[in-house]
């Protein structure tokens, strides 16, 4: 089995330029560790899945590549960007689907993502456009003039995942997106990120479901105590070497 | 645009927001109606006392013989003395509700009348009427407050700040939120002033120009406020607690407080002693020899100095310089208890500028013409008017002309006072503090900047 520490983080990937890179990236909350020096990168159409327990550093990840915290130490890229020197530009590139979807509740999906699309300069959008694409992320027509607060939690990821599209972000970040989904809505998820995925779209998923992580991602990492402790293509395994390697990790 | 008409859209949708508007709106129609019917009132007033005075003049003409002295008519005529109603003091009633501006004066001594009005009910006095000044300048701000104390710190909460950071700077989507809830209340504020204006036919000079200006300042010193407020890094609740405590210093306390060191500085007795004084003045004259009376008269009126009244009858011309003399007897007193005032006026208008709600409240009734210096103004003009009846009947008092031999039509008509003070005298100082309050409350406020520390948000993992 390959280590972080035996090969280059983008070994793994397709061969691209990453659009998500992490270079010793460090977190301390006090005198806790919360991520150890992460070397990682995600090239684009490249979906990385990040497993571990909780406090294993997988939302502390996803949370220094979007600029909500400053690591201790090392740097985290988005397109070869340094987050911590082009917060703006950084963010411009990347759109972020959290476990809750937290959207405006007294707007419609359409105007929550009407709003999202203003906010990101992409006013220009028609009202059918955007539709269009609540429709591509999945949500029914019909749904789409409804108040949020009438949503589903998996409507609410639909349109996050439409924001995301609208956005024409490079980079996706999501953490634990499927956490609290119905099997069918869980199964819809994948199927969208299989979509932005072979649009370009670099994905890292921070997730607790090892059977969604094989099925949707090229490359899984394990982390634990805030270190990556493995990284594994996903094509290489199976469903039951993935759950034995993730609870030989979690037992060592 | 699209982005501050769907932040509108969330703002009216939120709970409340739309009850809190119409129930304002109805609170500030009412206050402009009733600011109106108080208007129509004096007008009325106004108008009834001069047809009183025609009544009673025609009475009195009638009903004494015309070889009677005109003293004697004079004793009981009362002469209306109307100060116009500016039609502002619809909007800002100020203290045209505690102080008349419609006496009617007789020859008798001055002092007293001054202060002649019907009794008020002190506790409905101290409540004040509901004006639509009021509904602006304390009550509208709780609204901005209620409408932007969690406008970031809500999103955090909510957990829609970090998905909306990601799309835009802080400042835009501050900007955003803010400009949404400025074109709502600058609806609200122009629905009620354009409905009051149009109640109390308010013409479109440059005090209601000042008036208006002050109102959009004083509305968007709030915002400032509640934005340097809002945008720190506190809970909402914690923000809302901050602000409201702002509201109840700056509409309660801070006036409270500065009054009470106004009255403590400047000590000033009540206007019945004056009333006393004046009588007492008046009465000791029953007890002096008329040459004396009439020499203290002299020395106010030395025109008339050397016409001897008749020690062992009763004149007219005397008995109005002995009235003169209770007017001399509380003459320094007077003064001295109009300079109080004007000292008080003084003061409260230049201490008020630190607390700037109430140097727009203090603004908006001088441009009313209903706060302290214009009623002083006011009583002046009431004193120059009884001068000059004075000096329009002493020539009938001395010469103890007949009622007949008046012209009674020739008696002079009271000449208003002139509003204190140019509107931009008015205006200025309290349109500047409120400015400058606000860039100090903006400055106070921390909008985080993308990328900047102040920005991030750490978490656990």
């Amino acid at each position: 089995m390959n280590t972080p520490e035996s090969r280059h983080p983008a070994e793994l990937g397709n061969g691209r330029a990453p659009l998500l890179e992490a270079r010793g990236l460090s977190k301390n909350y006090g005198a806790t560790r919360a991520l150890d020096s992460l070397d990682l990168a995600i090239a684009p159409g490249e979906v990385y899945c990040l497993l571990g327990p909780n406090g294993a550093g997988k939302t502390t990840t996803i949370n220094l590549f979007l600029g909500f915290v400053a690591p201790t130490s090392g740097q985290a890229f988005i397109a070869g960007l340094d987050v911590s020197a082009h917060d703006r530009e950084t963010k411009q590139r990347i759109a972020y689907i959290p476990e809750q979807v937290m959207l405006y509740r007294n707007l419609s999906g359409l105007e929550n993502l009407e709003y999202f699309a203003a906010l990101g300069g992409k006013g220009a959008l028609t009202p059918g456009r955007l539709t269009d694409i609540l429709v591509e992320a999945g949500l029914e027509r019909s749904a789409v003039d409804q108040r949020v607060s009438e949503y589903s939690k998996g409507m609410r990821q639909k349109v996050g995942i439409a924001i995301a599209i609208a956005k024409e972000a490079d980079a996706l970040l999501l953490d634990e997106p499927t956490s609290g989904l119905d099997p069918q809505a869980s199964n819809e998820f994948s199927e969208l990120i299989e979509r932005l995925k072979n649009r370009g779209v670099a994905v890292l998923m921070a997730t607790h479901d090892l059977f969604r992580a094989k099925e949707t991602g090229t490359r899984v990492g394990i982390m634990r105590y805030g270190r990556l402790v493995t990284e594994l293509g996903t094509e290489e395994i199976g469903h039951a070497d993935l759950e034995r390697i993730y609870l030989k990790h979690m037992h060592d | 645009m699209r982005l501050i008409r769907l932040e509108l859209a969330r703002v009216v949708r939120s709970g409340g927001v739309t009850v809190a508007a119409a129930l304002l709106l109805v609170l500030g129609i009412h206050a402009a109606w009733q600011g109106n019917r108080r208007i129509q009132a004096a007008e009325d007033a106004a108008a009834a006392a001069e047809t009183a005075y025609r009544d009673q003049l025609a009475h009195l003409v009638s009903l004494y013989p015309p070889a009677t002295e005109a003293g004697e008519l004079l004793y009981y005529l009362a002469l209306p003395a109307s100060q116009p109603t500016s039609r502002l003091s619809a909007l800002a009633s100020g203290r045209t509700e505690i102080e008349t501006a419609n006496l009617r004066i007789r020859l008798l001594a001055l002092e007293g009348q001054l202060y002649e009005q019907e009794t008020l009910n002190p506790r409905l006095a101290a409540a004040g009427h509901l004006d639509l000044t009021f509904v602006l300048i304390a009550l509208l701000p709780l609204f901005v407050i209620a409408v932007t104390y969690d406008i970031v710190s809500g999103e955090r909460e909510r957990g829609t700040w970090g998905m909306a950071r990601l799309f835009a700077r802080p400042r835009r989507l501050v900007a955003a939120k803010i400009g949404a809830r400025v074109i709502l209340m600058g609806g609200l504020v122009t629905s009620l002033a354009v409905v009051g204006a149009l109640l109390a036919g308010i013409d479109g000079d440059g005090r209601a120009g000042w008036a208006a200006a002050l109102i959009v300042l004083h509305t968007l010193f709030w915002f400032a406020l509640c934005l340097g407020v809002a945008t720190g890094r506190r809970s909402s609740t914690g923000n809302a607690m901050i602000l409201v405590g702002v509201w109840v210093a700056f509409t309660f306390l801070a006036p409270a407080v500065l009054s009470l060191a106004n009255s403590i500085l400047h000590p000033a007795p009540e206007a019945l002693e004056l009333t006393v004084r004046q009588r007492q003045g008046y009465h000791e004259a029953w007890d002096l020899t008329k040459a004396e009376t009439m020499d203290a008269f002299f020395e106010d009126y030395p025109e008339w100095s050397g016409r001897a009244v008749p020690e062992d009858e009763f004149t007219w011309a005397w008995y109005y310089a002995m009235n003169h003399r209770g007017d001399r007897a509380a003459r320094d007193a007077s003064r001295a208890y109009r300079d109080v005032l004007t000292r008080r006026d003084q003061w409260a208008r230049r201490w008020s500028l630190l607390v700037p709600p109430l140097a727009a409240r203090l603004a908006l009734d001088r441009l009313a013409a209903s706060d302290l210096a214009s009623q002083l103004a006011y009583q002046d003009a009431v004193r120059r008017y009884h001068e000059r009846l004075k000096a329009h009947f002493q020539p009938v008092l001395f010469s103890a002309a007949a009622i007949a031999e008046v012209d009674w039509e020739q008696v002079p008509a009271f000449e208003p006072a002139a509003r204190v003070g140019e509107a931009s005298q008015a205006g200025f100082p309290a349109a500047a503090a409120l400015i400058l309050a606000s860039i100090c409350a903006l400055l106070v406020g921390r909008i985080p900047a993308a990328g900047a520390p102040a920005g991030r948000e750490d978490g656990a993992a």
